[in-house]
Formats: C-alpha cells, sequence, structure tokens
C-alpha cells in the first residue's frame, strides 16, 4: 500500500524539476519570439512634414549588413529586419560623408517608417509606427469560382438554368 | 548448397533493398540528368527528409511497428509554424518557437495515440493509419473554423477573406532554408546544409543513447516479448505510450525542418502523406515492421528520392510523358510498403512453421531417447 504512495521528498523535488521545465520551456518561447520578431521598416528619404528637415539627394542607406539601396530625394524604400536593435549605415553620395546610427523598434510594431534625413540630423523621432492606409489581402486560391466551401457565404458557382429545371407546381387538389 | 541457401537467404531478406535499387540504377541512365545534379538532390533531400524517417525507429523499437500515427506530429509542427508566421517571427528563432509551440501539442497527440495504440494491441499500424484520418478531421476543424474566431490570428497574409480560417497555401518566407543556410558549406558545384546535417547527427546520437537507457532497454524488452516484459515488471503499456510520444514530437520537428526546406506548406494536406513516405523510406532501406537502424534510415532516404529525382525525367525520356514516371514513382511507393508487409508476414510465418518443425523435431528425438 505504501508502496504506491510518493515520498513527500520526492514529490516536492518532481515538483521543482517540473517548474523548472516549464520555466526553461516559457523562457525559451519568449527568447525567441524577442529575437526573431520581424519588422518591416519602410526607408523614407522625404522632407519632414513638420518642415524641421530636407531630404537628401542621393544617399547609400543599408540596415546592418543588407545590401545598401541607392535613394533619392522622395524616394522610399523598404527592408525587412530581425529583432529589435539595428544598425543603419548612412553615406551622402555628393559628399561622401558616413553616418552610423544605432536604432531600436518596437516589438509590438511590424511596419515602421525610418526616416533617413530626421536620422542623420540627430533629430527625434526618427522611427514611427507606419499604418497603411488599407490593408488589401492577396486574393485566395480559386476565388470567385467556388470557394463556398472554404468560405461560407462565398461565391457559390453560378449555375445555368435547363429546360426543365423549372419547379414543378403542386398537383391541384383532387 | 549452404552457400546456394546462404546466397538466397541473402536475397530474401534484402529483396526490397535490391529490387528497388535495381529499379533505380536502370532508371538513371534514361533519365540523362548530370551525375552532380543528382548528388546535389540527394543532399539536399538527406537534409530534408531523415529527420522524420528517424522518428520512426523508437516505435519499431518497441515493437508497435511503423508508426503510421506520425502524421499528427507533422501538424502539431504545422500549427507551430502557422503561429510563428502569425507573429512574423523569423529565421532560426522562428523555427524554434514553431518547434515549442508544437511540442506540448505533439506531446498530447502522441498521448491520445498511444492510448489508442494500447487498446489495438497487434493492429497497430492500422490503428495509427486511421487515427490519422480521424485527428486530420479534428485538425481541419480547428486551422479551418477557429483559427482567426476563436483562436487569434491576426496577420492578414494567412488568413481567408471572410475573417477566419487559414488559406491553402502559406508562404513560409521569413523561416525559409534558415536551418539549411545557418551553415551552409559550398564546395565545387555542391552545397551541404552542415546545420540541418548536425541536428540530424544529434537525434542518431540521441537514439544510440536512448537505446542504452533503462526506458530504452524496457522498450527493446517490450518489443521482443510484451508478456516477457510485463513479468518482468516493466510497465509495458508506459513504455509503449512514451515511444509513441517521443515519435510523435519528432515528428513534429521533423515536419518544421522538411517545411523550412520547402518554403511553403499546403496547410490542409501537407502533413497527409508524411508518414506514408517515411515508411517508404525506412523500409527501402531495408527495415522490417520488427527491426530498424539507423543506416537504414539513410540508406532508404538516398534510394527512396533517388527514384524520385530520376523518375519523372526517365519516363519523359521514355515514353514522351512526365507523367508516367509520375505514376511510376506513386506505385513504387505504394508497392514498396506492400512488398515489405507480404515479405515480413510470409518470413514471420516460415520462420513460425520452421520453429515449430524444431520443436517437433526436439519432441520426436526425446521418445526416441
Amino acid at each position: 500500500m505504501s508502496g504506491t504512495a510518493t515520498d513527500p521528498r520526492t514529490f516536492a523535488r518532481r515538483m521543482i524539476v517540473r517548474g523548472a521545465l516549464l520555466a526553461a520551456f516559457v523562457g525559451l518561447a519568449a527568447l525567441a519570439f524577442v529575437a526573431g520578431k520581424g519588422h518591416t521598416l519602410l526607408i523614407d528619404n522625404k522632407d519632414a512634414e513638420d518642415g524641421s528637415v530636407q531630404a537628401i539627394d542621393g544617399v547609400m542607406v543599408s540596415v546592418d549588413r543588407q545590401e545598401a539601396l541607392e535613394l533619392y530625394r522622395g524616394d522610399r524604400d523598404k527592408a525587412v529586419v530581425k529583432g529589435q536593435a539595428h544598425t543603419i549605415s548612412i553615406e551622402v553620395i555628393a559628399d561622401g560623408t558616413k553616418i552610423r546610427k544605432r536604432i531600436r523598434l518596437p516589438i509590438g510594431r511590424e511596419m515602421l517608417l525610418l526616416s533617413v534625413p530626421k536620422l542623420a540630423a540627430g533629430l527625434e523621432p526618427s522611427v514611427v509606427p507606419f499604418v497603411p492606409a488599407q490593408a488589401a489581402a492577396p486574393p485566395e486560391e480559386g476565388a470567385g469560382e467556388s470557394n463556398a466551401f472554404t468560405s461560407p457565404g462565398g461565391t457559390p458557382q453560378t449555375m445555368m438554368a435547363l429546360p426543365g429545371d423549372e419547379p414543378i407546381p403542386d398537383a391541384p387538389p383532387d | 548448397m549452404s552457400a546456394k541457401r546462404s546466397v538466397g537467404r541473402f536475397f530474401m531478406e534484402n529483396a526490397v533493398v535490391i529490387i528497388f535499387l535495381l529499379i533505380t540504377v536502370l532508371a538513371i541512365k534514361p533519365s540523362n540528368l548530370s551525375l552532380p545534379y543528382i548528388i546535389q538532390e540527394m543532399l539536399t533531400r538527406l537534409g530534408r527528409n531523415s529527420f522524420l524517417v528517424l522518428a520512426l525507429l523508437l516505435p519499431i523499437y518497441a515493437g508497435m511497428g511503423l508508426n503510421f500515427g506520425m502524421t499528427l506530429g507533422a501538424m502539431a509542427g504545422q500549427i507551430g509554424l502557422i503561429f510563428a508566421i502569425n507573429w512574423n517571427i523569423m529565421g532560426v528563432p522562428g523555427l524554434v518557437f514553431a518547434a515549442l509551440i508544437g511540442t506540448p501539442i505533439s506531446v498530447f497527440m502522441g498521448w491520445i495515440c498511444g492510448v489508442v495504440l494500447n487498446k489495438a494491441k497487434g493492429r497497430e499500424m492500422v490503428t495509427g493509419y486511421i487515427l490519422a484520418y480521424f485527428i486530420n478531421g479534428i485538425y481541419q476543424f480547428v486551422v479551418l473554423y477557429l483559427m482567426g474566431s476563436l483562436i487569434p490570428i491576426r496577420s492578414p497574409a494567412i488568413l481567408l477573406s471572410r475573417g477566419y480560417g487559414i488559406r491553402n497555401t502559406l508562404n513560409l518566407e521569413g523561416v525559409r532554408q534558415s536551418l539549411d543556410n545557418l551553415l551552409m558549406l559550398r564546395g565545387g558545384p555542391f552545397s551541404l546544409p552542415m546545420a540541418t546535417y548536425l541536428v540530424i547527427g544529434v537525434l542518431c546520437l540521441f537514439v544510440i543513447w536512448f537505446k542504452k537507457t533503462k526506458l530504452g532497454q524496457d522498450m527493446r524488452a517490450v518489443g521482443h516479448n510484451m508478456a516477457v516484459a510485463d513479468m518482468a515488471g516493466i510497465p509495458v503499456d508506459r513504455t509503449r505510450i512514451i515511444a509513441i510520444i517521443i515519435s510523435t514530437v519528432l515528428a513534429c520537428y521533423g515536419q518544421i525542418i522538411f517545411l523550412q526546406n520547402m518554403g511553403n506548406v499546403a496547410t490542409y494536406n501537407a502533413h497527409d502523406q508524411t508518414s506514408f513516405f517515411a515508411v517508404a523510406a525506412i523500409l527501402v532501406g531495408g527495415a522490417s515492421v520488427k527491426k530498424a537502424t539507423i543506416p537504414n534510415v539513410f540508406i532508404g532516404v538516398v534510394l527512396l528520392h533517388l527514384l524520385f529525382v530520376v523518375s519523372p525525367r526517365a519516363g519523359q525520356n521514355l515514353f514522351d510523358s512526365a507523367m508516367i514516371g509520375e505514376f511510376f514513382r506513386q506505385f513504387i511507393g505504394y508497392g514498396v510498403i506492400a512488398l515489405s508487409l507480404v515479405l515480413y508476414a510470409w518470413r514471420s510465418r516460415k520462420e513460425a512453421l520452421r520453429a515449430r518443425e524444431g520443436l517437433r523435431g526436439l519432441a520426436e528425438g526425446g521418445k526416441a531417447t
């Protein structure tokens, strides 16, 4: 009888091990989330809306070790980055001035707008969240043909009425 | 006479491998594919598929046959990847995150599978196969109806336009070949995904180590004879459940490795044929329902995929139709499984007959003395 009961010390040790495993699991998941979180960085070379800085005419911008992007006045390009801390290298084409800055991206934002003129001038905030005017979802496979199964209320297949398809009128009562 | 018998025995024991090798070698020439291309394909496919096939080993050690229930683990891996894409977690951390999400799901699935298989001792393979169909229905319900409605999914890129349910095909751009490219060794025309090979190597070491542990020994004892193991005090049912849980978790990781290499996932049917191709590969490698080794896995993956690479081109060149090669591929895949199972049944019956004759001879000998 007592052979099946667990010793309190064994039980406590088992609970500690399980708790440690759970903590390691959650910690690892959080680490993977923070280290791997992807962001789309829109790199903007335009005049600031408040008129504080002017766009640079001809600049090479590289994010971390990615290929440099060539931007002229009014240009916008994008870079996909992983993690929160990044190094932005700016090289003005006209005079060869090189600027290196480190930026930190907020973890909860997927798409951010980086103003190159503001970053080069040391003005804050140079990175602001970007909200697209209307996020259009890509079309589904086979959309418009017959997606009634995967999308209840979706477009049913159009069927042509054939002669003889008309409903049969109820038979007159005798 | 004895040499003839031993040759015959060798052929019978390795019939599947020999037949397969013969067909594949014959198909190489008409395929007109260059040797470097074939070698590179094999190197890539070894990295892509070996982990999944290795997941089959432990249930075979535990005497549960070929684990067709590994599909459950594959589904768990896909759910993990859906969450990784939803939260836009990229690169190797994305794969780790998917594995972490998939682990508890696959443990639970493996437990269900193990409990069910314990109720169907002796019919594990067909039960696992049908169980996979049943769980597939639940998976479809969760992914098609609960994700986006009950389970929060916010990425419009993966949601159906109606607002809930996941799209048919997901682009794994964020994690595409992230493990393969982590440590890519390039030499001449060849690229070796060393990080993937390293993960597979670690799994091989784990299997070797695990076989030497108490639990591993228990598994082999259970696989050898359940009644004897039970009398020796080994918890048979528990050991079998653990074998299936480990196999399901490994299948989850294997599916993640497979899909990161492919770069996209067919949400509703990527897992359908996972167990089928893994089982075909291990059988082609010379394993049987009762016996499998690590070399069987690698030989099988190379041979099966060699045929997969050369047969469509051989069909195209010989019959002017690539579809012939595709049919051939399907036919060979199912044929190998059927042939292997028939040979196994035939061999088991023959061994039982021989053992019975031996006992009869012993009894007659005993009477004579």
